[in-house]
This record gives structure tokens, sequence and C-alpha cells, in this order.
């Protein structure tokens, strides 16, 4: 990080040099600079303030989702616990930001665990149902694909930014032998499919996820048609939020900052949040990097995450 | 303290009973020169004497038309004075008071003695087999549908009494506090989950003064045991007074030898017990509660207890401006708790610019439409995941599940039974009804887990699936 770089410029900039970038790692690699960069702070509290400022500056990016705010702060629940008591303040700073590449490395890991316990629940002839564009979905049918599995799937478009469209097109590139449908077509389409893939934003303390906008209507629609549905969310997203139903969600994850600016900015009036939450009697399973749970496990293990 | 409110009780006046204590004899003349047998055989003979009276009595008040009626109002002042006049007689070193207060019977008048070892019925947690010598009183009884048959049908004052003679012929001691304790709690004077437990913790902490320190391992289970068989026999224990119970017997066995124990070491550990899992997780539940209750909310309640109005003050003492919040009371016979509740509502300064509706239960799916959410307090959560809470919880779970509206049960970590429960039915208490009633007055029904969007309990907010697990 150079020293006239902000913290926002530099997530926004890890984030747009790389395709498909984890906004969680992104998140790491700078709170980490951050930590590497403040020479002012001499107390772990300050620095520790300084992170959590850190976040909140780059929960208003337009690149953040959801899972920046769950990221953030199991980093700092993460370096903070341990031996921290040195006899001068820059080793603390070590252990801290070597506690901090620790956590990186964990969170980098996390993609390849999800997919060795994914991979057994796609065989020759499943037909799959995506919504939206997740990066953990496609790498997951990606090494489907290379382990020559013959498998079909269909993306709902997923408007307003239409990225289901381009999760199509990633699909397709991979060789995969994958269909768009509209999002109200979701319904007709379930009668095809043996299962629904979901990534997630966020998981939250009930069991329940967040995610974009249409997984609400995709789920109800699929439980009601007895098709399974499974989330593949790293636990870095494990959110310590307790939505009650929709109207309880938080506004930040429901509306992040910088959708509204964009929005104004193209004149329309439009106040559809870009997210819902999907309640965890609608999910069947959820398959983490600490192991396959079931919703109903999900406050269990994030109480032992955030312990 | 404990939190009374005010019931419609279904006693009778505090003038019949302390005219059925005058007709009684004095017990100090058949403790002489008697053997044990013949002195218990007597005793008998005077119990039957009084329970025919006692059936004539009941004949004749039919008759005449019940005048129960009136006298409703005038109970708990009458309870007030008969409590006075306990704790009076309990310094009398005399042998036996032979007029008005039999019940204010003290350790005292007992001789001291080894009594007969039972087993603790306290780490049961069904309801215990009935005692002989009970017999039900109501022709309620009979009324009741064959599948509640298994359930004890409720104790009155003259049955407890009775009790505490057997106890006392049988030469235990019953401490005051928990013949108090009985009647209270066999009369329903103790509402909400934790009032039960504060009133046991009270009682203990007077029995607990009396045993000196180094004895106490030996002593503290025969003098307890009595003394929770009356309690038992008023009504079934509730999961917190279960647990505090259990506690004590580990606190107990787990002590040390008597020299390291400081005088009141036990006393000190049940105020531990009842500030931190009682008190404190109030607080911290109250928190909770409030952080999930937003502006312009509309919530229902149905027999809420004092930690719901704490909140409830919580929230609209917060800030110059007060939250616009609105509340619907539901309420259900035979025992309207509601209106106690409203009357505290509108008795506060701030809550009583609240919009509150009072309606009864049955009304709940046409007021449904206009809640944001419902708010209900467990009495125990079972092993199974499911919700034990006063009768009418279910069906209101049930509806609200139906309009999609969040329901919320309060609930302590404590609370949490290790019993699986599927219905409403194997584990139940009746409650009281006035004896030309024909009511079957069941006290709790199962909520299914599923139909309960959260639990709030100081751990946290939490799925109805995991139980939080109290630290032992």
């Amino acid at each position: 990080m150079g020293s006239a770089e902000s913290p926002l410029e530099m997530f926004n900039r890890l984030m747009g040099a790389e395709e498909d970038k984890s906004a969680v790692e992104a998140q790491i690699q700078t709170l980490i600079a951050v930590i590497q960069q403040s020479e002012e702070a001499q107390t772990v509290t300050e620095v520790r303030e300084k992170i959590v400022e850190t976040n909140n500056e780059l929960m208003r990016s337009h690149l953040a989702n959801a899972s920046v705010r769950s990221g953030g702060e199991l980093f700092l629940r993460y370096i903070t616990m341990t031996e921290l008591d040195q006899p001068r303040f820059d080793d603390t700073r070590r252990v801290l930001i070597s506690r901090g590449e620790n956590f990186l490395s964990r969170i980098r890991q996390s993609l390849d665990r999800i997919m060795s316990m994914a991979l057994p629940f796609i065989n020759h002839g499943t037909r799959v149902l995506l919504h939206s564009r997740s990066k953990v979905v496609l790498a997951l049918l990606k090494r489907a694909a290379k382990a020559q599995l013959d498998f079909q799937c269909t993306v709902t478009q997923s408007l307003p930014d239409k990225s289901g469209e381009r999760m199509l097109a990633d699909l397709q590139q991979a060789g995969i032998n994958a269909s768009l449908v509209l999002d109200a077509e979701v319904g007709v389409a379930l009668e095809r499919v043996d299962m629904v893939l979901l990534g997630a934003e966020a998981v939250t303390q009930s069991g329940g996820i967040v995610n974009k906008i249409g997984t609400y209507t995709v789920c109800l629609c699929a439980h009601a048609l007895n098709v399974p549905v499974y989330v593949l969310a790293e636990s870095c997203k494990f959110l310590r939020a307790y939505p009650l139903n929709q109207a309880d969600l938080d506004l930040e994850l429901r509306y992040p900052a910088s959708a509204e600016r964009t929005r104004t900015k193209s004149g329309g009036q439009c106040r559809s949040p870009i997210t819902d939450y999907t309640p965890p009697q609608y999910l069947k399973l959820l398959f983490t990097d600490i192991g396959i749970v079931p919703p109903s496990a999900v406050s269990d293990e994030l109480t032992k995450l955030y312990l | 303290e404990l939190k009374m409110l005010p019931t419609d009780s279904k006693q009778r006046s505090g003038k019949e009973k302390q005219q059925k204590e005058k007709q009684s004899l004095p017990a100090s003349s058949a403790q002489e020169g008697k053997s044990a047998a013949q002195l218990r055989a007597e005793r008998r003979e005077l119990q039957e004497r009084q329970r025919a009276a006692k059936l004539q009595k009941q004949q004749e008040q039919k008759q005449a038309g019940g005048g129960k009626g009136g006298s409703k109002t005038s109970n708990p002042s009458n309870k007030a004075e008969a409590g006075s006049k306990k704790s009076a007689e309990q310094k009398q070193s005399a042998p036996i008071p032979t007029s008005a207060d039999k019940k204010a019977q003290s350790s005292k008048l007992a001789p001291p003695g080894d009594t007969h070892q039972q087993q603790q019925a306290a780490n049961k947690k069904k309801s215990p087999p009935p005692q002989q010598q009970q017999q039900p009183a109501d022709s309620s009884v009979k009324s009741l549908p064959s599948f509640f048959r298994h359930l004890k049908p409720p104790m009155d004052a003259e049955q407890i009494t009775s009790s505490v003679y057997n106890e006392q012929f049988a030469q235990s001691q019953i401490e005051a506090a928990f013949v108090q304790l009985s009647l209270m709690v066999a009369h329903e004077q103790l509402q909400g989950p934790a009032a039960r437990c504060l009133g046991l913790a009270r009682a203990l902490r007077q029995l607990l003064c009396t045993v000196p320190v180094q004895d106490l391992p030996r002593l503290i289970k025969p003098k307890l045991d009595p003394n929770m068989r009356l309690l038992r026999s008023a009504k079934p224990p509730t999961v917190l007074e279960s647990y505090l119970e259990q506690r004590l017997a580990n606190w107990v066995q787990s002590a040390g030898s008597s020299a390291e124990n400081s005088d009141h070491w036990l006393v000190d550990r049940m105020n531990e017990f009842v500030i931190e899992q009682i008190e404190k997780a109030r607080v911290t539940m109250r928190a909770s509660l409030k952080s999930k209750i937003n502006n312009l909310d509309c919530i229902m309640l149905y027999k809420p207890s004092s930690l719901i109005f704490e909140c409830l003050e919580d929230i609209v003492s917060e800030g110059t401006k007060m939250p616009d919040v609105r509340i619907i009371l539901l309420d259900s016979p035979p025992s309207w708790e509601g209106q106690a509740f409203l009357r505290r509502l509108q008795g506060h300064r701030l809550l009583s610019k609240c919009p509150v509706r009072y309606a009864m239960l049955s009304a709940a799916p046409s007021l449904l439409s206009d809640t944001s959410k419902l708010v209900l307090e467990g009495q125990a959560l079972t092993a199974n995941g499911n919700v034990l809470a006063p009768v009418g919880t279910a069906y209101l779970a049930n509806v609200a599940w139906s309009h999609r509206i969040p329901c919320l049960v309060l609930c302590h970590a404590c609370q949490t039974w290790d019993q699986v429960l599927i219905d409403s039915v194997s584990y139940n208490e009746l409650g009281r009804v006035s004896s030309d009633s024909q009511l079957c007055n069941i006290q709790y029904d199962l909520t299914p887990g599923d139909l309960v969007t959260a639990l709030i309990t100081e751990r946290g907010v939490l799925p109805c699936t995991g139980s939080p697990v109290p630290s032992h």
C-alpha cells in the first residue's frame, strides 16, 4: 500500500485487479496492510480501533458486500486471540500480522475444502438450478466438469444487474451445459431440476442466508416443490445477526451504500433491495469449510467461531 | 423480591378457614402418655371428621347458592393478615396455639429427632404419585377427560394444613416459610416462570439458617425432604425449581470439609445462583428483546410477566422521543391475568400513553394482520426442542405462523429441561377451580419448536432447535 493510498482505494484496487476476487480476501489484505502502516498506534486497543474504522470505510465501497462485515469481525477476533503481551509493541504488531496472514491463508484454503465436500453431490445426469452469480458455485461446477461429470445447469437471469447472464457465459466457457431462464420462470424451471445450488453473502445466526435478491423466491418455490436447496458458504461469512423476517434485515445488508448511489445516479427511483433473507426452514444443508451443517446447527458453529 | 400479581383466586374466604381451625382439637392433649401408633390413629380419626365436616359444608353452600363470589377481593388482604399472624406466632415458645392459625407450626413444636429417610422426590421431574391421605376435593375430577386423569388435582388450604399435620406428627419439622410457600403456590399467587423459583430460594434460605454449618452435609437432606414433599404436594415443580434443587444437592455433595467453608456458604451460593441465573439473566434478556423491537412495531402479548413489562419500560423511557410502539394484549379465562398487566400499563407514566388493545385470545386471528411480532414467555424448553408455555400459547403460535408473524419466546437458559415431550398431555398441571365448576383448568401446553422464530435467552437470540445448556 502506497503512503498516499487509503484503505478504501487499496481495497478497490485489489478487487479490480483480479477476476472474481473474494471481497473478504481483499479486505483482509487491506487490514493487514493497515496494521503494518499504523506506526502511531502503540497499544492493541488503538490497532483494534483502526481496524474497526477501516471496516466501516470498506463497507461503503461499491465492490463490498455483506461478507465484509462478518469477515472483519472474525478477523479481529482471530488476531487478538493469542498471547499478545510482548516487551515491545513492534513485536506485538508482528504477532498480529502473522496471525492475520494465518487467517488469510485459511480463507484461501476454504474454497478447496468446500469443493471437496460438495463434489460428491454432483453426479452424472444431475440437473442443477443456480441463482445469480456465485464464485464458489462456479468453482465447484468447473471442478465437476473437469472430473468429466455430465450434468446440466439452469441459471436465472437475476435482475436488476443481470449477473446470471455473466454466470451463463462463464459456465459455457468451461464447457458446461447451461441455459438461462427468466426470474419469473423459476417455478416452471424447478420441475426440471434435481437440486438448487446457491452461494451466500452472509449466513445468519438463525441458520438462514442473506443472498442476492430473488433467492428467497427461489427457495420458497423449491420448498413447495420438494427440491432440496444446498448452500455453499465459507465460514468467514457467518454473521452475528438474527433477522426475524425481511423487514428485520439490517438496512446495511439490504442496501449497501454504494448501491443507492449508483441507482440515483442513473436517475431511477428504484428502492428495491439488492439482497434478501432466506429463513432456515427452506435450506437443506450448508457446505462450509468447517463441515457440512444443517441450518439448525449454524447457531452452535457460529458461537464456536466467535468464541 | 417475589412479584405477586393479584389474581382472582378461587379460595374460600379467610373467615371460613378460621372457623375450620376452631373445630379441630388441640394436639397437646394427645401428646402425653400415648404411643406413637395410637396418636397416629387418633390423628387420622380427627382428619376424617374434619373431612366429613367439610363435605357437609360444601353441600350446604351449594344449596345456599354459593356465597363465594363476593369474597374474592377480600382474600389478598386476609392472606396478608394470616401471614403476619403466622410470623408472630413463630416467636412463641408455648406448646400449641389453640385458636386461629394452626398453620404457624414452627420447628420448635415438634420434638427434634431423626426423621425417616425417604427418596429425594426432588430429582424426579414428573408429578409425584398422589399421597394416600389426600383425596381429591372437588367433583371436577370426575369431569376430567380420561386423558387428563393422571394429573394431580389441585390442593387447597385445608389439604395443605393436614399434610403439615401429618408431617409434623411423623416427627419431621416443617418450616413456616415452606408452609407459606406451599399455600401461595396452591392458591396460584405466584405468577411468572421465575416467581416460584424465587419463592423456593427464599424459603430455602430460611431453612438453611436453622441448620448449623458443620452439620449441614448430614442434616440438609433429612431437613429438606419433608419440606419439599409438602411443596410438591401443592404443585409439581417447575423446571427452575428442579434446577435449583439439583444445584443445591450438587453443592452439598461437592462441599469440602466444613472447616474451609464460611458460615453461610450455602446461602451465599444460593444467592449467587439467584443473582446470576435469574436476575442478571433477566437484564440481558430485556436488552435482547429491546433490540428486536423496532419503531412502529405492534407487539402482541399473551400472559406477559414483569420481564416484558420492564422491557417495555426500557423502550419507552429511552431517549426524548418515545418510539411508536403499539401493544395488543390477549387474555383468557379462567384467570384473566392480562387484566393485572393492563392495570400496570395504565398506571405507568409513560406506558399509559402507549396504545393498548385488550382482547380475548380467540380474537387473535382478526388482530394478527395488524401485528409485527408476537412475544411469549416459555415455562420450559424440552429436550426435543419444543416449548412448554402457559395454555393458549400453542394456539397463538400456530395462528401467528399461518399469518407469517415472527414469534419470539423468552426463556432463561436454566429453563432447559432434559425431558422429551411430544404432546401437552403427558406432563401438565391442573389449576384451581371453584368447587361447583366443572372446568378442566389445564395450565400448560406444548408449542412445537418450528413455530418459534427466535428464542431469547441470556445467551443471546437463538433458534429453537439449539437449546442453550446452562453451565454447571
